[in-house]
């Protein structure tokens, strides 16, 4: 009998352990997901935190050591930190034991339920165990887990976030000189490309370009392809970069032949003059298109000169002669072609053979004339690029950098303003001297130089002063005020008629000539212009210019050049 | 009742623990007044057979604690007085020459006050030294050797000593081997104001109360047995060690205060005060393991006598209180 109640007792204490141990882990199980939620939430909070730090020591390292990429680091941060944090508790393997503790020390149960755990899982058995499995149960029944994992922020973490985000937020807006450094390096590598592009760009004009010489060709391929490879260079600086292309612009200079003294020019006046000579308007004409192969061939054809009546002829050859003088400082051979026509055409023993080698001659000294010329223009329209490359460099990350300096991060907008500008000035480039590309990129101001009408003409819209850009954009439009000529007064007189009463007596005529109206008296400005420019440059021919004044005349008559 | 180191303890309810703790405790509130800690102290160290030394101003109930508490217990009770001039064979006993009927002389063994259940050290660092030391194995293997002969002492066997604060004049401090065989350490406060409106009640009238036997030495070890089966759970146990590790100053986790103040940390047996004692106050509690704040309770007793200061504590004033206290704070459960 004492058996069986034993062996009966021992059932009863079996079955409460196994009810006590159930409603333990049943409880446990509850806790374990709001330990892993309250986890969650902790984690988010001190990866917030994390984050922030972060940022913030980014944020001042950047200030000290200038590193790329940094808004990288941020966004992982930002991402992979909090991300990993709140998963990393549903990864983690939370046992019972640890459970237990926890909502021990949770529900302040006295580590009743841990005791309980260990006992369980390690099967320590003493006289207590039924009491300490009963009693954990007891007071598990009672928890509600949910209840008493709501989640509460510590204070301090709290504080510290807040905190955090002030000061993230006042080094955002404060001006970063590092930032600005960074701004002008990757504006100034953004500006290097463009001005590779275009280099490459000129290049392929170069090689394209029939009118030069393969010797000159070669060598102005050499000077771009050395000036790309110097561009090319690791950690070259802005001012390493102007450098180099000034260097290039200096040795260009000193190929382009003295003001007044250009084959082009020379070759412009001279087309100016022919154009109201009978006879060579084709010549004239394929002059002033530079087209100076066609040019060559017309010449060859002033053989039909011969048909020309004699004051015709005598007219053409005094004309040939002052043009032979006016090219006699610039092109020696051409003016001595010229003056062989000149006396092929006026010469009373010259025949059709004089006339045909003196135009084979001329044709000879325009071809020369007219490579030279290109070259002239090549090298001028370098020139003009590399200034404006020059310029480019000079400017290049500075208007973002002083954006940068004055509205925090709101100049990463702003530069790429700036770099529109620049697009858009490359594709004014490319624009094969179009002139009237208007490239001006969003970011235009001191900086964008899209708005450049002609390569060659080298005017920069980069001026402040209002008036020279209402100017400019006169002049691109084609509009200038006309020029009032006295001398026309007496070219265009017009008569007029008076009436009045007729009265008794003796009746005297009087025709008296009446200036024109002012309309009359206008010549359109860049008819104006071309004849003084040539007046000027003839005066220079015959030395009627002081020496070193050359350069200030040059400018001024650059200055009030009209558009093409 | 005395008995002998044969006693068997038998197995008592688990019930039966805590009613008989609260009535011992019952039973001494009728004469003390207040000082609920200490009664706790005292029974506590009581349960786990270990020795109390009460430290206290005169005056303030510490001999009267004491006594009710061998009033309350149906154990043999002896009380010694400390005065520098006992020597230690007042307390042990000494061979003194008897002449038996016959006229034979021989020396025989007279026991001293030592053998009993409950021995009261009453101002105990009024002896000397020497005079304390005669306590050390009494205390600890619970016997005595006078001459070649070891004698056992009665089972169960309880010092409880007082002494006045050290800093009273002819008193001599208690050595650290004899500290440490205390297993509570308890500073008897000053009565509150309305403790001391009740003992002025109850000592100024004609009757005394009574209080009656309810334990005898026979329950008390069972309840030591009892409550060593108390469960404590390893994070537990782990906290009990450090608290007590956190004593040494050169352990990393010590307050820096234990690594400024302290010479010397507790010794094992302060470790095993604080779990005894730490089971006993769960099972006071009426819980079956041992929770944190039973180690956070008993902490402060089983300690703070085991703790060496070193002379820039005493010179700073920093008391081995203020160090457990420390220790509580910087050290916590979980």
């Amino acid at each position: 009998m004492q058996a069986l109640k034993a062996h009966q007792d021992s059932h009863d204490k079996h079955i409460n352990d196994s009810v006590g141990s159930a409603i333990i882990l049943q409880k446990l199980a509850q806790a374990r997901l709001h330990i892993r939620l309250n986890r969650c939430w902790h984690n988010f909070l001190f990866s917030l935190l994390a984050a922030l730090s972060m940022t913030l020591l980014i944020e001042f390292m950047f200030r000290i050591l200038i590193f790329d990429n940094r808004r990288i680091f941020e966004a992982l941060v930002f991402t992979v930190i909090p991300i990993l944090a709140v998963s990393w508790p549903f990864f983690q393997r939370i046992d019972d034991f640890k459970c237990a503790t926890t909502v021990d020390l949770l529900f302040k149960t006295k580590e009743r339920l841990s005791t309980a755990i260990e006992l369980r899982s390690q099967g320590l058995r003493t006289r207590f165990s039924p009491e300490v499995i009963s009693d954990a149960a007891k007071i598990a029944s009672t928890i509600n887990p949910a209840e008493g994992f709501s989640y509460r922020p510590p204070k301090q973490v709290v504080v510290a976030i807040i905190s955090l985000v002030l000061a993230n937020g006042l080094l955002f807006y404060l001006p970063n000189p590092s930032e600005i450094v960074l701004m002008e390096r990757k504006a100034l590598a953004k500006q290097l490309e463009i001005e590779k592009k275009v280099l490459e760009k000129k290049k392929a004009d170069i090689s394209k370009n029939t009118g030069l010489s393969k010797k000159d060709k070669e060598e102005l391929l050499k000077k771009i392809d050395d000036l790309i490879k110097e561009l090319s260079k690791k950690n070259l600086t802005r001012e390493e970069a102007v450098a180099k292309i000034s260097q290039l612009k200096q040795e260009l200079e000193k190929e382009k032949p003295a003001w007044g003294k250009s084959s082009d020019e020379m070759l412009q006046r001279l087309a100016r003059r022919m154009s109201g000579m009978p006879g060579i308007k084709e010549l004239s004409s394929a002059l002033q298109n530079r087209d100076f192969k066609l040019a060559a061939k017309e010449a060859k054809k002033l053989s039909n000169l011969k048909n020309l009546s004699e004051s015709e002829k005598k007219a053409l050859s005094a004309e040939l002669n002052r043009m032979s003088e006016s090219a006699s400082q610039t092109d020696p051979q051409l003016a001595k072609a010229l003056s062989k026509l000149s006396h092929a055409l006026g010469g009373r023993q010259s025949g059709e053979r004089d006339l045909e080698q003196a135009s084979n001659q001329l044709a000879q000294a325009l071809e020369q004339a007219g490579q030279s010329a290109s070259f002239e223009q090549m090298i001028s329209s370098l020139s003009d690029q590399l200034s404006q490359s020059r310029l480019s460099m000079a400017n290049a990350g500075q208007q973002s950098s002083q954006m940068a300096s004055s509205s925090g991060r709101n100049s990463s907008s702003n530069q790429s303003g700036n770099n529109l500008g620049n697009q858009g000035r490359n594709n004014g480039q490319s624009g094969s001297n179009a002139g009237n590309n208007s490239g001006n990129g969003s970011g235009a101001g001191k900086g964008a130089i899209g708005a450049r009408p002609n390569s060659n003409q080298g005017i920069s819209s980069g001026s402040n002063d209002f008036g020279n850009i209402k100017l400019d954009r006169e002049r691109r439009k084609g509009k200038y005020e006309s020029i009032y000529a006295p001398e026309l007064i007496s070219a265009n007189k017009r008569d007029e008629k008076l009436t009045g009463q007729k009265l008794q007596g003796e009746e005297t005529v009087e025709n008296i000539s009446l200036p024109p109206s002012m309309k009359e008296a206008l010549i359109p400005y860049t008819q104006v212009y071309y004849h003084y420019y040539d007046t000027a440059v003839e005066a220079i021919n015959r030395g009627e210019i002081p020496p070193g004044m050359e350069e200030i005349i040059k400018n001024y008559f650059d200055s009030l050049r009209p558009n093409k | 009742m005395k008995t002998d180191d044969n006693t068997r303890t038998m197995e008592i309810p688990i019930e039966e623990f805590g009613k008989t703790a609260k009535k011992i405790e019952e039973e001494i509130r009728k004469v003390i007044v207040g000082q609920a800690e200490i009664i706790r102290g005292v029974i506590i160290a009581l349960i786990a057979e270990g020795h109390v030394l009460l430290e206290g101003v005169p005056g303030l109930g510490k001999t009267m604690l004491i006594r009710t508490l061998s009033e309350v217990l149906d154990l043999e009770f002896s009380r010694i007085q400390f005065t520098p001039d006992l020597m230690p064979a007042d307390i042990i006993g000494t061979n003194i020459l008897s002449e038996d009927g016959a006229g034979n002389k021989a020396l025989t063994y007279q026991q001293g006050p030592i053998f009993a259940n409950l021995v009261l050290a009453d101002e105990i660092n009024r002896a000397t030294p020497k005079t304390q030391s005669s306590l050390l194995e009494a205390m600890q293997e619970r016997s005595v050797t006078v001459g070649t002969k070891t004698r056992k002492l009665p089972s169960p066997f309880f010092v409880m000593a007082t002494q006045n604060p050290l800093e009273m004049e002819g008193t001599y401090p208690l050595p650290e081997a004899q500290l440490d065989r205390f297993f509570f350490k308890l500073l008897v406060p000053y009565p509150e104001d309305l403790e001391l409106l009740e003992i002025m009640n109850r000592t100024t009238i004609s009757t005394v109360p009574k209080v009656s036997k309810v334990a005898s030495g026979e329950m008390i070890l069972n309840m030591s047995a009892l409550a060593k089966e108390v469960l404590v759970a390893s994070h537990v146990a782990e906290y009990g060690i450090k608290v007590m590790l956190a004593t040494h100053p050169d352990k990393e986790f010590a307050p820096k205060s234990v690594k400024q103040f302290a010479r010397y940390g507790s010794s094992p047996r302060g470790a095993q005060a604080l779990f005894l004692a730490a089971k006993i106050r769960a099972l006071l509690d009426g819980r079956y393991n041992v929770a944190f704040e039973d180690f956070r309770e008993v902490a402060m007793p089983a300690l703070r006598h085991r703790i060496l200061l070193n002379y820039e504590a005493v010179m700073e004033g920093v008391t081995s209180d203020a160090l457990v206290k420390d220790i509580l704070d910087v050290i916590q459960p979980g």
